[in-house]
């Protein structure tokens, strides 16, 4: 997942490259900024507040400020996250479906997403024959964008990059499960300090992953109206939820994005404002295969319709096809994973219906439908233990020496001008705030930064203004590197002629920006427009 | 305490056994009615794979791929075997259908995933009439790709080739390396990574070889 070599620190999955820089910037906050200044900037727009779901990337900084490295600091809460979601899906499962055996059927099919991929796979092994295709596939077979399939596996897709979603879903089943159980014994000697906790507990998912958070309020909200017998119960825990979740709000979230964030876009990914122009049909044969139309027969065979749960996971499924629930689209795979998990009870039950038969031709059945189910997604997990040969450098030997011996001389909130390189080490290594982080993570967060993206192209190209721009913006540093100079333009020679070269190392120049007497207050500076 | 049921709960009973509720019509018409479900589902899935087939096949939602036809090898690159390698990167067989600025032998070539500066490999080529040939190597160009210098059974040939490019991934088309003596077996190829271009983007040291081209001189 993530491992030092002697050039530099890999990570062990394109996914984890792409997600974990910013959660290192993140975590880097409570590693080392003063408790204080925890939530008064976010590391990568200084403008703004840090209002992301920090709660897994809280235990990592606090691990790191303990004096862990940052390898194990990371790599010790995503185990323990991952044992806990293994473990509580088999409960939660084992619970619904009342079998140990369909618990696991259940579980394996839930991490084997994926769809009708893996028939590319038999027509590529059919191509070049040989064992090296079975030891390491070539392609993801859940990940084929120009065939139409983005549903991809959740190990790889979600489990493995995306830390706040690791965290969240454990903790939502443990909710979920606790509910579940309290409810089967008509809430008898349950006292209302439980349910509050519960409540509590459920609200925590507000700074744990957000996604969890709405699947859940859904799935309660389910439960409840299918037990309107025991509204008093109820009300307790939602009333602690609600009460602890509008203090998580006002504490954390007072400055949201932009952005719309739910917006109106029938098809998913399969609308054509995504470049797919095949009917919706195809889209979901290709990225679900067969799972869909089961679920859909065992939903009516064994009227799963009057089950809240299962009829939970078809509203989130309908309703990501009909919404675009963030400003990246693809980022509605948080809640299908909740609706993939849900739909998973039915598939199940259908499948271990059919295997119960003992006559062939069922087991038969029931086994063709399991392999077309999850070959894909076997592939894609089996692809994934590769990693220690597909892995990816993150940063260099040489830019995490620089980051420390940066780290030195500056101040945890010290304010950084740079370019917005994906893997700038500035804040993801360094632990200093950034005027301007990788436009791509902003935009998915709803953030507008066309006006500080325009100041900080002026700054780094020194141009008429760039003085008062870093004195207003209260920029503290300035790093030229490649990406600086390529993608903004920079004017290394501005710099070194106005500015205090401090550290020159791996093709970076660090300069101290002179006269940045005051640091503006989140919002003024990018809300001005300039 | 006995827990009560709820919507949602596991079913109760086993699957598939009979209940006194199942009619004696249905018990009767059990087997057949089994038979046809599979026969349905059968069906179904065999359109669905042949669907998904005829996606895979032609895609018509991507652009169209210039009519070029792919340089013509002697040696497939996945017919070569490495003999020996240096680090820890991954060589594999890489599809390249989905680049479209190109066409490559047989649709894929071998990639040298993940290679850092100063690795190398070593690939024998299959037995073949000994005696002089000219070599050529068909390669790759993309923008994360490295500068690679190639020996043939130890000697240096040709100049090295710079295998950057910034018009996303294209095949490079026969890189003539001279005249080479085969021994007719163990004859062996090594690929070395000598540096990277100025404007090469990370992981900067990748190549990829779609096959060789041996001309009898």
């Amino acid at each position: 997942m993530l491992f030092e070599r002697s050039d530099g620190l890999y990570a062990g999955w394109r996914t984890v490259w792409a997600d974990w820089a910013v959660h290192f910037s993140y975590a880097n906050v409570f590693a080392y900024r003063p408790i204080g200044d925890w939530f008064s900037s976010n590391p990568i727009f200084a403008t703004a507040g840090f209002s992301y779901p920090f709660l897994a990337d809280a235990f990592s900084g606090l691990l790191m400020r303990a004096g862990m490295e940052r390898v194990w600091a990371f790599l010790l809460p995503s185990i323990a996250a991952s044992l806990a979601l293994v473990s509580l899906l088999y409960l939660f499962y084992a619970l619904l479906l009342g079998s140990s055996r369909a618990a696991v059927l259940a579980s394996t099919l839930f991490f084997t997403n994926g769809g009708a991929g893996f028939l590319l796979f038999a027509r590529d092994l059919a191509r070049w024959p040989s064992l090296q295709l079975l030891r390491f596939p070539p392609r993801e077979y859940t990940y084929l964008p120009d065939h139409g399939i983005q549903w991809i596996n959740i190990v790889s897709s979600e489990i493995l990059p995306q830390r706040a979603l690791l965290l969240g879903v454990p903790l939502a089943l443990l909710v979920l499960i606790g509910i579940l159980r309290y409810r089967r014994r008509g809430f008898e000697n349950v006292s209302n300090a439980k349910l509050a906790v519960l409540g509590v507990l459920a609200s925590l998912l507000l700074i744990t992953h957000a996604h969890s958070y709405l699947a859940l309020v859904l799935l309660c909200g389910m439960l409840f109206l299918f037990d309107l017998s025991h509204y008093r119960r109820w009300l307790v825990f939602a009333a602690a939820a609600a009460l602890s979740s509008l203090a998580l709000l006002i504490l954390f979230y007072d400055q949201a994005g932009t952005a719309r964030f739910v917006i109106w876009q029938p098809g998913w990914l399969a609308n054509p404002v995504y470049g797919q122009h095949g009917p919706l049909w195809l889209f979901l044969w290709l990225n679900w295969g067969a799972f869909l139309p089961i679920a859909a027969v065992s939903i009516i065979r064994f009227r799963y319709y009057r089950d809240p749960l299962v009829l939970g996971g078809v509203l989130l499924f309908v309703a990501c096809f009909l919404f675009r629930f963030q400003p990246h689209a693809w980022d509605n795979t948080k809640l299908l994973t909740w609706a993939h998990l849900l739909l998973c009870i039915p598939v199940t039950r259908y499948l271990q219906h059919l295997w119960s038969k003992r006559r062939a031709v069922s087991r038969c059945l029931a086994a063709i439908l399991f392999l077309f189910t999850t070959t894909a997604g076997f592939l894609e997990v089996w692809r994934l233990t590769r990693t220690a040969e597909i892995a990816v450098r993150m940063w260099s030997t040489e830019e995490i020496g620089l980051a420390e011996a940066f780290r030195s001389v500056s101040d945890p909130l010290s304010l950084v001008l740079c370019s917005d390189h994906h893997h700038q080490w500035v804040s993801s290594l360094s632990g200093r705030p950034v005027l301007l982080g990788y436009r791509g993570w902003l935009a998915s967060y709803g953030i507008d930064y066309s006006a500080v993206e325009r100041n900080v192209r002026t700054m780094l190209q020194g141009g008429p203004g760039a003085a008062e721009l870093m004195e207003r913006y209260g920029v503290e540093f300035a790093v030229i590197g490649r990406s600086e100079l390529q993608d903004y333009g920079a004017a290394e020679g501005y710099f070194r002629q106005h500015h205090e070269l401090i550290l020159e190392e791996a093709g970076y120049a660090v300069f101290a920006i002179r006269g940045s007497a005051t640091r503006e207050k989140p919002g003024e500076a990018g809300g001005a427009g300039k | 305490m006995k827990e009560k049921r709820c919507p949602g709960d596991a079913p109760e009973g086993r699957d598939g056994e009979e209940t006194a509720s199942q009619s004696k019509w249905s018990r009767r018409f059990d087997r057949p009615l089994d038979l046809a479900e599979a026969f349905l589902w059968i069906a179904l899935l065999a359109v669905g794979t042949l669907i998904a087939l005829t996606v895979f096949k032609e895609d018509s939602r991507r652009p169209r791929r210039t009519p070029q036809r792919a340089a013509e090898v002697s040696v497939e690159a996945e017919d070569l075997r490495v003999v020996a390698r240096s680090g820890a990167f991954n060589f594999w067989l890489q599809p390249t259908t989905d680049f479209l600025s190109g066409r490559w032998s047989k649709d894929g070539q071998m990639f040298a995933l993940g290679a850092q500066k100063g690795d190398w490999i070593e690939l024998e080529l299959p037995e073949r009439e000994p005696g002089p040939y000219r070599l050529e190597l068909l390669l790759t160009r993309a923008a994360d790709y490295g500068i690679v210098s190639v020996s043939f059974n130890g000697v240096p040939i040709g100049e090295e080739i710079d295998l950057w490019s910034g018009q996303g991934v294209v095949p490079t088309g026969p890189l003539d390396l001279g005249r080479v003596e085969l021994r007719g077996s163990g004859d062996v190829l090594r690929l070395e990574v000598t540096g990277k271009n100025p404007s090469a983007s990370a992981p900067y040291f990748q190549f990829g070889i779609d096959g060789v081209r041996l001309t009898k001189q």
